[in-house]
């Protein structure tokens, strides 16, 4: 509980997180409100509608559990924080509680963002709003993906501690493999991160259900924070 | 049982080999000394004390126990390591927040350090904009933190002004009073003098000295200061027998390698009269430049 709050307090006292999480917000609305109000394409199901414009703050709850732990090992502060708890797992399991909060408050703030701009213009557009349960579930599905992208990126952080390097590697999961799925025999293109995360949000063109798709993605971010937490274990602290 | 206690500690890292099936141990009680030229292990021995390292070969105890193991970490070490281990973006007041938070430390205790260290006034200020020697205060705050039984500063006079040099100095001797086990790393050998009661001394990653300041600048390479009569056949008598001879610049002699009773003796037989036959305490600069192996400047 201690490291917990500690851990959180370093997300909270540096300016990054909240630009990060601002910068994210700010797009969302504009996004929201520019898309939603202005755009009518009826091609596009209301729920991809409801969606828009979570890609940015995805990214940056992604890069936010990347920098809680590399960016003590830019700054050289692994060392303060090891000497404060040498032991390593329960470091890395509140490391990974704080950035689970974080993303669950980013994602709150998200469905107050969306909920107040994107429903109202959806409703003024279309005469009526979306079944209300498929709302909650798209909703419910972003705020786990925010929480479960931050455990995604601490995970991948901890493997490659080079900041620069850690993130061009979390992108590389949902950039660079995205197209392959389609090449790939079969449904196994569903396990990959970015089309979980398409599952998780319940997007109809994608294969998994919500709930498997959340366990996909949860399973990603458990075996990269699973081999993650066993590096920093066995390697030195030496920056 | 020491406080701390390295034990056939070997650390390589790749093919280079920093530390070297090194012991010694520190004691409660007294400031130690932590010396060697660059790159010659102190800051890794350190890191390994501090359970930051993990030895290739032997242990690093802290109370009998390996670091990892510590139960309350904060309450036991504090340490100052590098003076540039903070996040620029937060504030000195932040960064001891999160410490104290991780230790269940409360917040008085933060306000009481930066009062110590004199950094109140700049406590929410950004790191980023801290100079070296205000960097140096916010970890020596650190360190005191927890209010811990034993202290492992690594340079920690580094960047100070004459005023903070003075009150480390005072704040070493005063924990080391109270019973606390201090351990020092610098190269500053005159601020490690005055300080300093013990001496762990390393080169390559070995020990080359583990003394008290006392015997260590008093030790065997020390000499004697010789005035006499004739100080050409003496110096040639002195040689003759083993003895390192050098002037000092009122032409005394200046003789390593022989005892007073030996250089006496060998006075009396060569007819020469002694005036003043005095034992030199080397400078402490001066016998870590001899043990390490480093030819003394000029």
């Amino acid at each position: 509980m201690r490291l917990l709050r500690a851990e959180a307090l370093k997300l909270r006292t540096v300016r990054t997180t909240w630009t990060m999480l601002g910068i994210g917000l700010a797009v969302e609305a504009l996004f929201a409100g520019l898309y939603v109000g202005l755009v009518s394409l009826s091609s596009v199901g209301p729920i991809d509608e409801v969606l828009t414009g979570t890609g940015l703050l995805m990214l940056m709850l992604l890069v936010l559990g990347v920098l809680s732990i590399t960016g003590e090992f830019r700054h050289g502060t692994a060392s303060t924080t090891f000497l404060a708890e040498p032991r390593r797992y329960p470091v890395m399991a509140a490391k990974l509680g704080a950035v689970l909060l974080t993303g669950v408050l980013a994602g709150l703030a998200y469905v107050a963002v969306n909920g107040g701009l994107a429903l109202p213009l959806f409703e003024a557009r279309e005469g009526s709003l979306p079944e209300t349960g498929d709302i909650a579930s798209v909703y419910a599905g972003v705020v786990a993906s925010f929480a479960l992208l931050g455990a995604f990126g601490l995970g991948v952080g901890a493997i490659v501690r080079n900041q620069v390097g850690a993130i061009i590697a979390a992108f590389a999961f949902f950039f660079v493999l995205s197209p392959l799925p389609e090449l790939l025999p079969g449904d196994i293109g569903d396990y990959f991160p970015a089309q979980a995360i398409g599952s998780l949000h319940g997007l109809p063109e994608e294969g998994l259900g919500q709930v498997a798709g959340g366990l996909v993605l949860a399973g990603w971010s458990a075996g990269l924070l699973l081999i993650g937490t066993l590096l920093i274990r066995l390697r030195d602290l030496n920056e | 049982m020491a406080e701390l206690e390295v034990r056939n500690l070997t650390k390589r890292f790749g093919k280079t080999v920093a530390v070297d099936d090194l012991s010694f141990s520190v004691e409660a009680g007294r400031v130690t000394g932590f010396l060697g030229p660059n790159g010659a292990g102190k800051t890794t021995t350190m890191r390994a004390l501090l359970g930051l390292v993990r030895p290739s070969e032997g242990e690093a105890l802290v109370e009998g126990q390996p670091p990892v193991e510590m139960d309350e970490p904060l309450r036991t070490i504090g340490a100052a390591l590098e003076a540039t281990a903070f996040h620029p973006g937060r504030s000195g007041r932040n960064h001891l927040r999160v410490l104290a938070a991780s230790a269940g430390i409360p917040r008085s205790r933060v306000e009481e350090v930066l009062e110590m260290v004199e950094l109140s006034g700049a406590a929410n200020r950004r790191i980023k904009g801290y100079s070296l020697g205000m960097r140096q205060r916010l970890a020596l705050a650190a360190a005191l933190l927890g209010e811990p039984r034993i202290l492992i500063l690594d340079e920690p006079a580094n960047g100070l002004d004459p005023q903070g040099m003075r009150w480390l100095r005072d704040l070493l001797r005063e924990q080391a009073a109270v019973g606390r086990t201090v351990l020092v790393s610098s190269h500053l050998l005159s601020e490690v003098a005055q300080t300093a009661e013990q001496l762990v001394v390393i080169r390559e990653g070995r020990l080359v000295a583990e003394a008290s300041l006392d015997e260590f600048t008093t030790g065997p390479a020390s000499q004697m200061r010789v005035r006499s009569s004739d100080p050409e056949s003496l110096a040639t008598a002195l040689t003759s027998r083993g003895a390192k001879v050098n002037r000092d610049s009122d032409g005394a002699l200046l003789v390593r390698g022989l005892d007073g009773k030996e250089i006496g003796n060998l006075a009396l037989t060569d007819g020469v009269a002694i005036y003043e036959l005095a034992p030199m305490r080397s400078s402490l600069e001066e016998r870590f430049l001899e043990v390490t192996g480093e030819e003394a400047l000029g």
